[in-house]
């Protein structure tokens, strides 16, 4: 393995990984602020794909189509807070399950109504089209960096929301004791449809990201999702913090995985541990500290 | 039979007085024909099933079978054989219990008298024990899974489409004739992926210099297509059909491997469905099968004529074999002059009916599998800048699958 392979992989570990941390931060802050498990999750990443698609179709500058992918997300996701979510707070887990797994077919099968069967195409902008020389041999896709740099810069708005604003001081509030948080005279219906909101972007943002990456169809999302719940239970369930340093582990374990494995063990065996490494790892997590590497809510 | 059908006619004191007519008509029509014969009767209507995962995960080349199977019946003037045709639909989802399910429902619900579609290779290795029990003959569309090419095969199953290795079988030797030294492969971590990467390493010369197997869902293959990359290849084999496909192409134009390395797979990789998602990433990749709008012969030239001014686009090879499969089974039933009910009859008339498929030679062999040319397309655009597939050769000539020898047909 040569420097600039390392580096390349690095690169590339580091960009699914915070694709992954778009995803996962918004499965543990509805769960930590409205002790919701969201399986429609993966549906909004799958929306800012299929609005950034139609968008772009009639929007030839890219930062307006970006800009009005991530308002229709948002519209979406006040709708379904709205009619689906907010009486599913009080219910179990299983209740959230059963009706987020629903509404995910139902989003899927919308876009399929809406779009087609068929994958929709998806450019990156001309400007981000290109590529960057990493070593002499070894360039790397200009936009695979955008990807990282918009999702470190998503991850640092956040914390910037949550440690530095009101809003975000009732967020962390809520998180802690929703019940004492509205009797001090806080709207917690407007401050749960502000976290759903923001979850969704955030999930959006990474599908608006992906776009021009993997194929824009319906069900693109569910993939990631189970990723990302492995991340949220590796980091521990509730928390931001976690969620960042297990998706950054989850990025780079499962890319280098793919390279050195292989040559460890052979193809066969090598392959099949590459494969199943981010499970291994969230097994191995779970085994020592049962509620995550972060988790503070009793599993 | 004929005379037991009459015996139990005969009147009894509990029967209904419009009975005897129909009796008396069924007496006559069995005398006119004489012992034996009446089952030589063609049937007024034929009930046929077309049942393919219209839902779930294979839903776009079932929605592109459905399009082929259109365009067939219209041309066919809505008969097979010149017996009209009532189709009944059935959806398999893409999963083997709901398509044993389905097919029971066209069989004893709707007796249907022959079933054709099917999407994927476990719907279809699901579908032989109903079929063969019931005793119906069903013609698939869409792959043909070893097993049943081979030991499990069954008289009452005809694959008009493909052994699932045909569609890959000669791009090995086609690679080293290109002057591949250096080969990759790398596909999804399933049955057919294994089955296809092996198929292509069969006929090439040459170092194997590294092999993956991706899980089904994985998304990014940054990270595979860095170590192809530190391999020295200078060609891969991909095995990736419908949705990963798209990300692998456009993922592996992204990262620059265009022109650097060849990119080889079968049509599952690019097709007329996934050309709009790849778009320019798609050019110049190398892919073998047994369909492609250009063959140019005059069926085929009827077919996507009336396929484009229908849907807008070139059909994708799902459309192709399913209209290819309809015009298949039109054949046969006038090879047995309608006479479709007697088994023997028509299995022995769809074994030897010659018909003119759109894709050129076809005949069955004795496992009911095809025997059939695969070609080599190249992802190619055309003036105004839609992508095609241009044939550059032929992988594969008359060539029949490889496990006929393990089947014993019955």
């Amino acid at each position: 393995m040569t420097a600039g392979l390392v580096l390349e992989q690095a690169f590339n570990g580091l960009q699914f990984g915070m694709v992954l941390f778009l995803m996962a931060v918004g499965v543990t802050l509805a769960f930590g602020v409205m002790n919701l498990i969201n399986l429609a999750h993966g549906s909004m990443l799958m929306l800012g794909a299929y609005f950034i698609a139609a968008a772009a179709q009639k929007i030839t500058a890219y930062p307006l189509a970006f800009v009005a992918a991530l308002m229709l997300t948002a519209v979406a996701a006040v709708l379904l807070e709205v009619v689906v979510m907010r009486p599913l707070y009080r219910m179990g887990h299983l209740d959230q399950v059963l009706a987020t797994f629903g509404v995910s077919i139902a989003v899927n099968e919308a876009v399929i109504m809406v779009w087609g069967r068929e994958a929709m195409f998806v450019a990156p902008p001309d400007w981000l089209d290109g590529t960057v020389a990493l070593t002499e041999t070894i360039s790397y896709p200009l936009y695979r960096l955008a990807i990282t740099a918009v999702a470190a810069l998503a991850g640092l708005a956040l914390w910037l929301l949550l440690a530095r604003t009101r809003l975000g001081m009732r967020i962390r509030a809520g998180a802690e004791n929703g019940d004492i948080v509205g009797a001090l005279g806080v709207n917690v219906r407007l401050l749960f449809i502000g976290v759903f909101v923001i979850s969704s972007l955030l999930a959006a943002l990474g599908g608006v990201m992906l776009g021009p990456l993997i194929a824009v169809q319906s069900g693109m999302g569910d993939p990631l999702l189970i990723l990302a719940l492995a991340v949220v239970v590796i980091g521990g369930v509730g928390s931001l913090k976690g969620a960042l340093v297990a998706s950054l582990a989850v990025g780079l374990i499962d890319t280098f995985g793919r390279m050195i494995w292989p040559q460890w063990l052979g193809d066969v065996v090598g392959n099949i541990v590459a494969n199943a490494s981010v499970y291994i790892l969230m097994a191995l997590v779970i085994a020592v500290r049962p509620s995550g590497l972060y988790g503070n809510h009793a599993a | 039979m004929t005379t037991l059908t009459a015996i139990q006619c005969l009147p009894r004191s509990s029967m209904r007085a419009r009975l005897p007519l129909a009796c008396l008509s069924l007496l006559a029509v069995a005398m006119m024909a004489g012992p034996g014969s009446a089952a030589a009767q063609a049937p007024d209507r034929i009930r046929l099933g077309v049942i393919v995962g219209a839902s779930g995960p294979f839903n776009v080349p079932a929605a592109e079978q459905k399009r082929g199977v259109e365009i067939a019946i219209d041309h066919l003037g809505g008969k097979l054989g010149g017996i009209p045709v009532d189709v009944v639909s059935g959806d398999s989802r893409g999963n083997p219990g709901a398509t044993v399910q389905e097919i029971s429902r066209l069989i004893e619900k709707d007796r249907v008298d022959i079933i054709t579609g099917l999407t994927a290779s476990n719907e279809i290795v699901a579908a032989i024990k109903p079929i063969s029990d019931a005793r119906v003959f069903f013609f698939g569309m869409n792959g043909g899974p070893a097993s049943i090419a081979g030991e499990g095969c069954s008289p009452w199953y005809f694959n008009v489409s493909f052994q699932n290795a045909q569609i890959t079988n000669g791009i090995g030797a086609f690679m080293s004739q290109r002057g591949v030294k250096k080969l990759y492969v790398i596909g999804m971590d399933y049955e057919a992926g294994h089955e296809h990467t092996e198929a292509a390493r069969k006929g090439f010369v040459g170092e194997l210099v590294g092999q993956t197997y991706t899980p089904l869902t994985q998304l990014d293959f940054a990270a595979d297509i860095a170590r192809i990359r530190a391999s020295g290849a200078d060609a891969v084999f991909a095995f990736y059909p419908g949705g990963p496909g798209i990300t692998f192409v456009r993922q592996w134009a992204q990262a620059g491997m265009t022109g650097k390395v060849a990119l080889y797979s079968n049509i599952a990789l690019s097709e007329p469905t996934v050309f709009q998602a790849q778009g320019k990433a798609a050019l110049g990749t190398i892919v073998t099968g047994n369909y492609s709008a250009e063959i140019d012969n005059p069926r085929n030239r009827r077919f996507v004529q009336d396929f484009r001014a229908k849907f807008g686009r070139d059909p994708a090879s799902f459309a192709g074999l399913a209209y290819d499969t309809l015009m298949l089974i039109d054949a046969a039933v006038r090879e047995a002059r309608g006479n479709i009910r007697d088994a023997a009859v028509f299995r022995a008339a769809t074994e030897r009916v010659s018909f003119d498929s759109i894709r050129g030679p076809f005949r069955f062999n004795t496992n009911h599998q095809p025997i059939q040319n695969n070609y080599v397309f190249e992802v190619d655009q055309r003036a105004d800048a839609s992508l095609y597939l241009k044939r550059v050769g032929v992988a594969a000539q008359s060539a029949p699958d490889e496990f006929a020898s393990k089947c014993s047909m019955k």
